[in-house]
C-alpha cells in the first residue's frame, strides 16, 4: 500500500526519544505499542509537530511549550515527518522543524488546510479524549464553541444567513423604508396625495354646496325678476334643474332680461322730471306767498285812490311847500330829509356865531389891560437896568486900576492906613469888593433876561390882540346875522304849520308806489301759474297721466310728484332686484367656476393619488418578493439544518456509538436547533432507543460509555466532512474502555481503514491489548499491510522492534 | 415464531452487508465446527462469524469455540473471530467465549431484524450518508428550488446572488431593487435624481 498520506517519522532527541530515530508509517493501519514512558505520546506529538508545526494539546496547557520539547540536556529537537506528495505543497524532501527555547523553525509539510484538519479532525491525543465533549463546547467569551464552529462550516450557512441577513429588512415595512429610502419617499409622497384627495374631494363638496345655494339665489332672484326658471331650464328640453345647461340658461336669462329692461333711461328721465317739479314747487311756494289773481282788481282800485290823492295834495299843499322851500334855500338851509333838522341846525349854527362875537370882545378888553401893565413893567425894569449897568462898570474899572496901584495898606485915594481898622489887608479888600461887583454883574444879566421875557410876552399878547380884533365882526356884519337868526326863527315856525301837509303827501306818494307795487306783483303771480300749467301739463305727458280737470295746479304738482316718486321707488326696487339678480347670476358663474376647478382638481390629486399608490404598490411587491426570498432561504435554512443534524450528523453519530457500546440506551446526539438565529445554540443530549428524550451525555452515560461518546463524536465530525488528509491518529482510545468496547472498537477501526480508506495509527501501552489489536487489525487481503511499532526495549532488537506485516493467504479456511 | 429461524435472520443480514455465508458444518483446517452458520468477509474483509442460537448448550458452545480458536492458531490463521449468539447469555458464559472471539449477543430469542443489526453493527459496512446529504447541495441553488420557477425568478436571481458576496452586498441589493422599482414606477420618474 502506497497511497497512504503519511509516509514516515524521523525524531531527534524530542521528549523522551533521545538520538535520532526513524519510523516508517507506511501503511493502511501502524499499532505503536510502548509501555507508559517508553515514549509512546513522544511519537506522536512529534508527529503532529512535524505535520502541523505546533502541539495543540501542549499549547493549550502551556504556551511556552515548545522549551521542553528538546530531550533533556539538548537545546533542540528536530522532527520531519514525509507525506505523501498529494499532499504537501513543498517541493522534495521535507526539511526538518526544529523545536526548542521559544521558537519552532522550519515549516510543517502539510497545507495550512490540512494541518488544521490533522489537528481538529485526525489526531486524537490521550489528554484529549477524556475532556473532548467539554473542549467541543467550551466558548470564550463571545467566540463560538469549537463545535458550532465545525457545525458552521459543516452547515454551509454563511450564504444562507447572508441572505436572511441581506434580507431581513423586507421583513418590515419600516425597515424597508429605512433602508430603501426611495421607498419611504414614495410612501409619503403617496400618503401627501391621498390627504390631497381627501382634501380636494372635501373643497368640491364644499364648492357644490356652494352651488347649490348659488343656484337657490339665482333661481329665486329670477323669480324676482318674473323669470320662471324652471321654465327658462326646461325650456330647452333639458334633464334637469342641476344639469349644467339649466345653470346656464337661468344666468343667461337673467342678464337678458336685465339687459332689455334698461331701467337707467327711464330713470334719468324721471329724476329730470322730478327735478322739475321740485323747482316747480319751488315757484309755486313763492306764488302763494303772493297776492291772488283777485285782488288785483282791489289793487288797481287802491291805486287810483292814492293817485286822486297825491293828484288833490300837489294842487293844494305842495305850492307853500315848495314856497317855503324857496325861502329856506335863499335863508342858506340846506334841504335834505327833514325841514326841522335842516332848520334848526341852520339856526343852530347862526346862534353860535352870534355868542362868539360877544367873547371875542370881551377876551379884547382883557389882552388889552394886560398889554398896558406889561409895558409899564418894561419902562421900570429897562431903567433899573441902565442905572445898574453905568453904576457897576465904572466902579470895577476904577478899582481894578486902583488893585495895580495897591503896594501897601495905605489907601492911594484916601491914603489912610487901611490897618488902622484892623479888619485885615487892604489889597484884600480891594479884590473882595472887584468880587462883589463882580457879582452884581450877575444880576444885570438877570435883569436882562427879565426883560426880554417881559418884551416876548407883549409881543405875543399884541399877536393876540390883532387876531381877536380881525376875529370880531364888523358891526354890520353883525347886525346881518342877528337879521338871519331872526329869520331861521320864522321859517321854523311857519314849517311847524306846513309839516302836518307835507307828510300826508309823503303818506300819499307811499300810498301810490306800494299799490303800484302790488299790481306789479300780482301780474306776475298771474304768469307764474300759466306757467307751471304749462310745465304739469309737459310732466303729466311724459308720465302718460292725464291732467284732471278742475284740480288746482298745487292738487295736479302734488298728484304728479307722488306718482314720480312711487315710480323711482318702483324702479328702485327693480333695480335693486336686477342687482341682485346679476350679483346671484355673478355668483353662481364663479361657484360654478369653483365647482369645475374643484372637480379639476379632485380629478388631478386623484391621478396623482393613483400614480404614487401604483409606485408605492410595486414597492410592496418586491418586498413580497425579497420576503419570498427570505422565506425561502429561512426554508432552507431549516431543511439544511435538519438534514444536516437529523440525518447526517446524528446518524453517522449514532451509528458509531452504537458500534462501539451496542447495549447502550441512551444514544448522544446533536439537540436540533429550532430558532434559525445565524449563530447556533448548540447542545448535546441523549436520545433513548425508545425515542424518549434523556439528559446531557454527562448525566445519562457511564464514563466508559461517556469516553466512547466522545470518541464515536469525533469519529463521527471527522467522517461528516471531506477528508483533507485520510487519516486517524489515536492515542491510547481504549483506556477506559471495557472489553467488550475495546473488541468493538478494533471492528471498527478495520471497518474505517479498509472501507473508509482511511490511514489508521493507534497507539496502546497495554502488551496484551496490542497483541489483541495486532492479531484483529492482520492484513485482510492482498496488498494490505499493518506495521507495529515497539519502542523501549524491543527497539534495541535487530528490526527496533518495527514489524511489518502482510497478507498471506489463509490456509484454515478455504476460499 | 413467525418469521425465520434466528440463525437465518442473522445470516441474511451479514450476507446483505457483504458476508459470505460458509457451508455447515464448518470447516476450519481440516476440522469441523457444527456452528448452525458461518460467514466470512469478502473483499476487504477476512473476518470469520460465527452464529449460534441459546439453542446450543453453553459448555458445547465454549468447547466448540475453544476448538475452532485453537484449529485457527495452528493453521497460523490471523482471521478475526466473531460470534454471534441469539438469545440467553450470561455474564459469565460470556466472559469465557470473550476469550475466544468477538461476542455479539442478540439478546431477544426471537429478534427483529433491527436487533440483529443493532447488535452486529460493528461488523456491518458504516454508511455515511450521501455527500450532498451531507454537505448540503449548493444553498444558493436550493433557495431558487424553494422559489420555483415563475415571473418573478430573474429578481430573485439578482437578490440570491449577492449573498455569495456577504449579508451586506445583499442588503445593498435589497435597497437598490427597492429603490430602482419605485424610482421607474414614480410619476414622471419624479424620485429619478
Amino acid at each position: 500500500m502506497t497511497d497512504v498520506p503519511i509516509r514516515s517519522i524521523t525524531i531527534s532527541d524530542f521528549r523522551r526519544l533521545d538520538g535520532t530515530r526513524t519510523l516508517p508509517l507506511d501503511a493502511p493501519i501502524v499499532l505503536i505499542h510502548g509501555s507508559n514512558g517508553a515514549g509512546k505520546t513522544s511519537v506522536l506529538s512529534a508527529l503532529e509537530l512535524g505535520l502541523t508545526g505546533q502541539i495543540r494539546s501542549l499549547q493549550r496547557q502551556d504556551p511556552r511549550y515548545t522549551a521542553h520539547l528538546p530531550t533533556l540536556g539538548r537545546d533542540f529537537a528536530t522532527v520531519r515527518v514525509e507525506v505523501d506528495r498529494s499532499f504537501t505543497d513543498n517541493d522534495g524532501p521535507t526539511a526538518p522543524l526544529t523545536a526548542g527555547g521559544s521558537r519552532i523553525e522550519g515549516s510543517p509539510p502539510l497545507t495550512a488546510e490540512a494541518a488544521n484538519f490533522y489537528g481538529e479532525r485526525c489526531y486524537l491525543d490521550q489528554a484529549s479524549l477524556g475532556r473532548l465533549l467539554e473542549l467541543y463546547q467550551h466558548r470564550e467569551g463571545k467566540q463560538e464553541s469549537a463545535l458550532a464552529q465545525f457545525v458552521n462550516e459543516l452547515l454551509g450557512l454563511e450564504q444562507l444567513d447572508a441572505l436572511r441577513t441581506g434580507l431581513s429588512a423586507a421583513n418590515d415595512l419600516r425597515s424597508l423604508k429605512k433602508l430603501a429610502d426611495r421607498l419611504d419617499d414614495a410612501a409619503t409622497r403617496a400618503d401627501r396625495a391621498e390627504a390631497d384627495l381627501t382634501e380636494t374631494a372635501r373643497g368640491l363638496t364644499e364648492a357644490r354646496a356652494e352651488v347649490d345655494r348659488a343656484r337657490a339665489a339665482a333661481q329665486a332672484a329670477a323669480r324676482a325678476l318674473d323669470l320662471d326658471p324652471s321654465e327658462s331650464s326646461t325650456a330647452d328640453g333639458a334633464v334637469g334643474l342641476t344639469d349644467a345647461n339649466a345653470d346656464e340658461r337661468v344666468i343667461t336669462a337673467i342678464r337678458r332680461a336685465v339687459a332689455e329692461q334698461n331701467l337707467d333711461i327711464e330713470r334719468t328721465r324721471l329724476v329730470a322730471l322730478q327735478r322739475d317739479l321740485i323747482a316747480l314747487g319751488g315757484r309755486l311756494d313763492a306764488a302763494s306767498a303772493r297776492p291772488s289773481t283777485n285782488d288785483l282788481t282791489q289793487a288797481r282800485d287802491q291805486l287810483n285812490e292814492a293817485a286822486q290823492q297825491r293828484a288833490r295834495w300837489d294842487r293844494e299843499v305842495r305850492p307853500d311847500i315848495e314856497a317855503w322851500q324857496r325861502t329856506a334855500s335863499t335863508a342858506g338851509v340846506v334841504l335834505d330829509t327833514d325841514p326841522d333838522v335842516d332848520v334848526a341846525r341852520a339856526l343852530n349854527e347862526v346862534q353860535r356865531l352870534l355868542d362868539s362875537q360877544t367873547t371875542l370882545r370881551t377876551e379884547q378888553q382883557t389882552i388889552h389891560s394886560r398889554l398896558g401893565s406889561d409895558q409899564q413893567r418894561l419902562d421900570s425894569l429897562q431903567e433899573r437896568l441902565l442905572d445898574a449897568q453905568e453904576h457897576a462898570t465904572a466902579l470895577v474899572e476904577g478899582l481894578a486900576s486902583i488893585r495895580t496901584a495897591l503896594t501897601s495898606e495905605i489907601c492911594p485915594v484916601c491914603d489912610r492906613d487901611y490897618a488902622e481898622l484892623g479888619s485885615g489887608h487892604l489889597g484884600a479888600h480891594v479884590d473882595a469888593k472887584i468880587t462883589q461887583l463882580s457879582q452884581q454883574g450877575q444880576r444885570l444879566l438877570d435883569l436882562r433876561q427879565e426883560r426880554d421875557a417881559l418884551r416876548a410876552t407883549i409881543t405875543r399878547t399884541q399877536t393876540d390882540l390883532e387876531a381877536t380884533t380881525a376875529a370880531l365882526l364888523e358891526p354890520t356884519q353883525a347886525r346881518e346875522l342877528e337879521e338871519r337868526a331872526a329869520e331861521l326863527v320864522r321859517l321854523r315856525d311857519a314849517w311847524q304849520l306846513l309839516r302836518p301837509a307835507a307828510e300826508t303827501g309823503r303818506a300819499a306818494r307811499m300810498a301810490e308806489t306800494q299799490a303800484r307795487h302790488r299790481i306789479e306783483e300780482l301780474e306776475t303771480a298771474s304768469s307764474e301759474e300759466q306757467f307751471a300749467r304749462a310745465e304739469l301739463s309737459r310732466c303729466a305727458s311724459t308720465l302718460g297721466r292725464p291732467l284732471a280737470e278742475g284740480d288746482t295746479v298745487r292738487e295736479i304738482w302734488e298728484a304728479l310728484s307722488v306718482a314720480v316718486r312711487s315710480r323711482l321707488d318702483e324702479i328702485g326696487k327693480q333695480a335693486a332686484a336686477q342687482h341682485d339678480a346679476i350679483s346671484a347670476a355673478e355668483h353662481m358663474e364663479q361657484a360654478l367656476s369653483r365647482q369645475a376647478d374643484a372637480v379639476s382638481r379632485v380629478a388631478d390629486a386623484a391621478q396623482r393619488r393613483g400614480e404614487w399608490e401604483a409606485c408605492v404598490k410595486e414597492g410592496r411587491r418586491r418586498q413580497a418578493v425579497a420576503r419570498a426570498v427570505f422565506d425561502a432561504a429561512t426554508e432552507v435554512r431549516t431543511n439544511v439544518v435538519q438534514r444536516v443534524f437529523t440525518q447526517s450528523l446524528n446518524s453517522v453519530w449514532m451509528s458509531i456509538f452504537s458500534r462501539l457500546a451496542p447495549n447502550e440506551g441512551f444514544i448522544p446526539s446533536f439537540g436540533i436547533p429550532t430558532s434559525s438565529k445565524a449563530g447556533l445554540e448548540l447542545t448535546l443530549r441523549t436520545v433513548h432507543r425508545g425515542g424518549r428524550e434523556g439528559g446531557s451525555p454527562q448525566m445519562m452515560l457511564s464514563a466508559g460509555n461517556l469516553n466512547t461518546a466522545a470518541l464515536s463524536l469525533f469519529l463521527a465530525l471527522h467522517l461528516a466532512v471531506n477528508p483533507v488528509i485520510p487519516c486517524l491518529v489515536f492515542d491510547d482510545p481504549v483506556q477506559a474502555m471495557d472489553e467488550v468496547h475495546v473488541t468493538q472498537f478494533a471492528a471498527l477501526i478495520r471497518v474505517l481503514a479498509r472501507q473508509q480508506e482511511r490511514q489508521v495509527i493507534i497507539a496502546v501501552h497495554e502488551r496484551e491489548l496490542f497483541d489483541y489489536l495486532a492479531l484483529e487489525l492482520s492484513p485482510a487481503y492482498e496488498g494490505d499491510e499493518l506495521l507495529t511499532i515497539e519502542l523501549g526495549e524491543r527497539s534495541l532488537d535487530r528490526d527496533h522492534g518495527i514489524t511489518r506485516h502482510t497478507w498471506s493467504r489463509d490456509a484454515a479456511i478455504a476460499g | 415464531m413467525t418469521g425465520p429461524q434466528p440463525a437465518e435472520l442473522v445470516m441474511t443480514v451479514l450476507e446483505r452487508g457483504g458476508y459470505q455465508r460458509l457451508p455447515t458444518p464448518l470447516i476450519v483446517a481440516g476440522m469441523e465446527f457444527d456452528f448452525e452458520a458461518a460467514a466470512r468477509g469478502t473483499r476487504r474483509s477476512h473476518d470469520l462469524v460465527l452464529v449460534t442460537t441459546d439453542q446450543l448448550p453453553t459448555h458445547r458452545l465454549q468447547r466448540l469455540l475453544a476448538g475452532l480458536a485453537r484449529s485457527l492458531d495452528l493453521a497460523q490463521s490471523r482471521r478475526p473471530v466473531s460470534l454471534v449468539i441469539v438469545g440467553e447469555l450470561s455474564a459469565n458464559d460470556r466472559n469465557e467465549l470473550e476469550r475466544h472471539a468477538r461476542v455479539l449477543h442478540v439478546e431477544s430469542a426471537d429478534p427483529s431484524e433491527a436487533e440483529v443489526e443493532r447488535a452486529i453493527a460493528v461488523l456491518l459496512p458504516l454508511d455515511l450518508p450521501a455527500a450532498v446529504l451531507m454537505h448540503g447541495s449548493d444553498p444558493i441553488n436550493e433557495v431558487l428550488a424553494t422559489l420555483g420557477l415563475g415571473p418573478d425568478t430573474a429578481e430573485h436571481i439578482a437578490l440570491v446572488r449577492a449573498a455569495i458576496e456577504g449579508a451586506d452586498e445583499v442588503r445593498e441589493a435589497l435597497r437598490s431593487y427597492v429603490n430602482a422599482g419605485v424610482v421607474e414606477t414614480s410619476p414622471g420618474g419624479t424620485l429619478d435624481d
